[in-house]
């Protein structure tokens, strides 16, 4: 009780901590728009385990496995506890965004001046109030912070440690742990950088100070060691992802960089600056509103007074002598993170735009206002905090002698600048700062979510059945696409990835890999040609559900059709059966902007495909199919090429093929697409190369020969390296088949007048196909594959291995890291190639497994995933290491003291 | 004479600010250069410095919503104020110290 009387601070912010808990309506979870894994965070906590992430589309190298701890690991044992989400957030909100901030910053702000003492406690008071009470956290609540909580105390311990008269390790194995605790926040780069450069500037501060130069750089490297120790388990995979795969991620952010310029420097010192919050978009592109419905009240009286007032007490705290030598580096801070947030704009604005243009990893910073607003979120409250406790002090001797007017006025000071952070935070005492349907008018646009039951259900059926399998989501899914809930949902990616166990395929983001490209072509094929046989694809992405959720709200602009269309285009699929339906769900649709009730449909429907024998994600083939031409192709090659299960298909734009490759041919596809040698009055002319010779087949576009496209009324010829081939003038037929007989391999010229311009280079169509067919079975022969599927980067293959060559294909995306063990020896090393334009392939040389047809054990592995076990290994022993060394440092001290005082 | 100066300098730096509309990066170094070198050489304490950014920084909310340019240029002002105040600070801590 003494205690809370001295530090009386304490029970504000515990009360004012509470505040997130008037937001909440009964059982509902916040969630959506760009934070939809508040649906379930722990239900991902093992698929972003592994250093292969397998959960979404055809896989990639986990970028984000530090989101495991503590962010997913704490979601994932709450509620295996049996608390449900919204508690578990409501716990979130209150801990990590409000209480444990405060607290911090209150006796970081009190280390400054006498932890034990009286003085410090207003500055440590109010620091935390701004702290936890400013435009940044009103912006973004949603928003991962472990960093933005534990920075404070964090900094506390960096600050005892650098004081240390002498050296001991107490304090780096203290920060060590604690900077472990957030690690969640590392997946983002660029938001943590600027927070550790304040300690990195902090120990600089210290060595121009004070003499403590040798000590201080002992700490700084033994802290360092035992940081990168505790952190192994993430930055180990972090830094591999980065070299490998860092300049493609940084060229896509720079060519992304729409932001740079948004955040100005009157802006900023308020700690506003945000792109979005005056902006007005079309909702449903219809409507215009405001992205931040309260956003115009910071642009009128008062507070666009009391937002400056901040700074203006920040930078008022340099006028008053005390606390001098600390306020000089809390205002060099401030003014870093100033000047950084501000980006490209004045004063200086050539400095970030030349570092943002010559160094490829600044891209990641194409966003300053939200990377770089951290450094002065942190300085800035302390310098408030300075100044109050040096207002205070000020009028305690000022009116000396007048003891009325001492203690009124002091508090005054003291009260009014409260009263300024609280007004400031409005929107978050009124909850208006959460997205609701009062924001647009609009009640699935809300952030305020509740989950249908059906999907509980649908949970459960995938849990019990199979849990593994990839399952293809249907309608399209897009950035910002809706589900019409009962409070509705707007998302930037889709629930499903949420709400079910099974890795799923959904229509790819705007920013597109290159892995992405088939499922672009299958769900477009779906869209626009109903009556495609979507087999292939099902196979080619080893899909083995759809998931059709006619929850979804129909958009025609984003070709998202509506749910009974789409139900008509899976019901006429041969391959597909539907399976289980779950809900019941009343579907409205729209029409001149009133909604019409049609009728009641099931909230999800799960279709299985039907197929005999074939296990898609892993399989095995005799022979490979060789394409001159990239993946979109695909689109091309199944309304001409009969469907083989089974079948490889390398793309010559992919790879340089192989000589193992080039053994065996099943079929040659050979697409006159690219930019013609010579075009003169309408002609033009391809050179092409044939790898094998076979029979050959000539297919023209049906699309070339439309007569609306022959205005001229030309007569059309086609000559092949001097040979005369003749074409009709017309076609009604998708592709108009010649054959060719039987050709020599080697280069060809191909000359023609035929319309080709007509057909663009960004078609998923070619205008003229030759096709080298030899009939040959592509199924394997005499031999079988079976798997099981250890984990996401590791299955157990078991093949009846014949004597012939063969290729094992894994359907996730194609990756070096991916390799064949037998026993502990890496075999098929050199044999690894990309299959179907973006999978895995291997090719198996006769009696590579051994001699005699008998079943052969092998394991398929993504290899980096074994240094990720001993770099955890590493981890979780440091962690024990120097938890156990603190321990015992802690005791050993307890009782010196003891004995100290005994005697 | 420190607060003559300030006051000078502060209407200097306003009529420019309001007539000539410049956001050019070389006036804003020459200003900083040239009033770190008269505050070292008049000896000014770095908290004048503060001060007149304070002052701009006050005018800020006062003619946002009239011209928000202005507004921005103001807070430039304050800035490059700020940072001298620091390093006029740092140097009289520097100084104190030897």
């Amino acid at each position: 009780m003494k205690y809370f009387k001295k530090h009386w601070p304490i029970f504000i912010i515990f009360l004012l901590g509470l505040i997130p808990l008037i937001w909440f309506k009964d059982g509902l979870i916040i969630t959506g728009g760009d934070n939809p894994i508040f649906l379930n965070p722990g239900s991902n906590f093992f698929d972003n385990y592994y250093s292969w992430f397998g959960k979404m589309d055809t896989g990639t190298p986990n970028m984000f496995k530090s989101l495991i701890f503590p962010f997913m690991f704490i979601w994932f044992v709450l509620g295996k506890i049996g608390l449900s989400v919204s508690d578990i957030q409501k716990i979130w909100l209150f801990l990590v965004t409000f209480f444990m901030p405060g607290i911090f910053m209150y006796f970081l702000v009190k280390e400054f001046y006498d932890l034990s003492g009286k003085k410090g406690i207003v500055a440590g008071f109010i620091a935390s109030l701004l702290y936890v009470f400013n435009q940044y956290v009103i912006l973004d609540i949603l928003r991962l912070r472990y960093i933005f909580t534990l920075l404070p105390l964090l900094f506390l311990v960096w600050v005892r440690g650098l004081k240390e008269e002498k050296f001991t390790i107490k304090y780096c194995m203290l920060f060590a742990l604690i900077s472990g605790l957030c690690a969640s926040d590392a997946n983002n780069f660029a938001f943590v950088a600027p927070i550790a450069s304040i300690f990195i500037l902090y120990f600089v501060f210290q060595l121009f100070e004070g003499k403590r130069f040798v000590r201080s750089t002992l700490f700084f490297l033994t802290t360092f060691t035992f940081v990168l120790l505790i952190n192994f388990w993430w930055i180990l995979s972090f830094v591999v992802n980065i070299i490998s795969s860092g300049s493609t991620i940084f060229s896509t952010l720079k060519a992304n960089a729409v932001f740079l310029n948004s955040t100005k420097i009157h802006e900023v010192f308020r700690f506003m600056g945000f792109w979005a919050f005056r902006e007005k978009f079309y909702l449903d592109q219809v409507k215009l509103v405001s992205y931040v419905p309260y956003a115009f009240r910071y642009y009128q009286l008062p507070l666009l007074l009391t937002t400056y007032l901040v700074p203006f007490f920040a930078f008022g705290s340099m006028l008053f002598v005390r606390q001098r030598r600390r306020k000089i580096f809390f205002c060099f801070v401030a003014l870093l993170g100033i000047f950084l947030t501000k980006g490209p704009n004045p004063p200086f604005g050539f400095i970030y735009l030349f570092l943002f243009n010559k160094f490829s990893f600044f891209s990641a910073f194409r966003e300053p206002f939200s990377k770089f607003m951290s450094m002065h979120l942190f300085a800035i409250p302390i310098l408030v905090g300075f100044f109050s406790e040096d207002c205070f002090d000020y009028f305690q001797e000022k009116f000396q002698k007048k003891k009325d007017l001492r203690y009124y006025f002091g508090r005054l000071v003291i009260l009014f600048i409260v009263i300024v952070i609280l007004t400031d935070g409005f929107p978050l005492f009124s909850g208006m700062n959460i997205q609701n349907e009062k924001w647009y008018g609009d009640k699935k646009a809300s952030l305020f979510v509740k989950i249908p039951d059906y999907w509980q259900e649908a949970k459960d059926w995938f849990s019990q059945n199979d849990s593994k399998s990839r399952v293809m989501l249907s309608p399209i899914t897009y950035y910002g696409y809706g589900h019409s809930w009962p409070l509705g949902i707007k998302s930037g990616e889709p629930v499903a990835r949420f709400l079910i166990p099974n890795p799923i395929v959904r229509y790819p983001p705007a920013i597109v890999a290159k892995s992405d490209l088939l499922q672009i072509i299958a769900y477009q094929r779906m869209i626009f040609d109903s009556g495609t046989d979507l087999l292939p694809y099902f196979d080619l992405l080893a899909v083995n559900y759809v998931l059709q959720q006619n929850d979804v709200f129909p958009a025609v602009n984003t070709q998202v059709v509506d749910p009974i269309t789409m139900g008509n285009i899976l019901k006429n699929q041969r391959n597909l059966k539907l399976l289980e339906s779950f809900g019941k769900f009343d579907y409205y649709q729209m029409k001149d902007q009133t909604s019409n009730f049609v009728g009641t449909i099931s909230g999800l429907d799960i279709y299985k495909i039907n197929r005999e024998g074939l296990l898609p994600l892993i399989y095995q083939s005799k022979s490979v199919a060789y394409v001159d031409a990239k993946i979109e192709a695909f689109s091309d090659i199944f309304t001409f090429l009969k469907y083989d299960p089974g079948s490889v298909f390398i793309f010559s734009k992919d790879i340089q093929p192989k000589d193992f490759l080039m053994e065996d041919y099943s079929n040659v596809l050979v697409s006159l697409k690219n930019q013609p040698l010579q075009k003169k009055q309408k002609e033009v002319a391809y050179k092409f190369e044939l790898p094998q010779a076979k029979s050959y087949q000539l297919l023209i576009n049906g699309y070339l020969l439309q007569p609306e496209f022959n205005t001229d009324k030309r007569k059309y010829y086609l000559n092949l390296s001097g040979r005369s081939i003749p074409l009709p003038d017309e076609s009604k037929n998708n592709w108009e088949q010649i054959n060719l007989g039987y050709l020599k391999s080697g280069e060809y010229l191909l000359t023609t007048n035929l319309p080709v311009e007509v057909i663009k280079e960004e078609y998923f169509t070619s205008p003229i196909w030759l096709l080298g067919e030899v009939g040959k079975n592509l199924k394997k022969e005499n031999s079988s594959l079976s798997f099981t599927k250890i984990n996401p980067t590791k299955y157990k293959v078991e093949i009846e291995d014949g004597k012939s060559s063969y290729f094992i294909v894994l359907s996730e995306s194609f990756n070096s890291g991916w390799k064949i063990y037998q026993g502990k020896e890496e075999i098929a090393k050199g044999n690894h190639f990309m299959a179907n334009g973006f999978a895995n392939g291997w090719y198996i040389g006769a009696n590579l497994l051994g001699d005699g047809i008998n079943k052969k054990e092998i394991i398929i592995e993504y290899a980096p995933q074994r240094l990720d076990d001993i770099s955890m290994t590493i981890s979780l022993a440091s962690v024990g290491i120097l938890l156990l060394s603190l321990l015992y440092i802690l005791v050993r001290g307890k009782n010196n003291k003891t004995k100290i005082n005994m005697s | 004479m420190n607060k003559y100066s300030l006051i000078f300098v502060v209407l200097v730096v306003l009529f420019f600010s309001v007539v000539f509309k410049t956001d050019s990066d070389l006036v804003y170094l020459f200003f900083l250069l040239a009033w770190l070198f008269f505050s070292k050489f008049k000896r000014m304490d770095g908290r004048y410095s503060i001060a007149a950014g304070l002052i701009f920084l006050f005018f800020c909310p006062l003619v946002f919503n009239i011209d928000s340019l202005l507004a921005q240029r103001l807070a430039c002002w304050a800035f490059l104020f700020f940072v001298s105040g620091v390093l006029l600070l740092v140097c009289e801590r520097e100084n104190r110290s030897l």
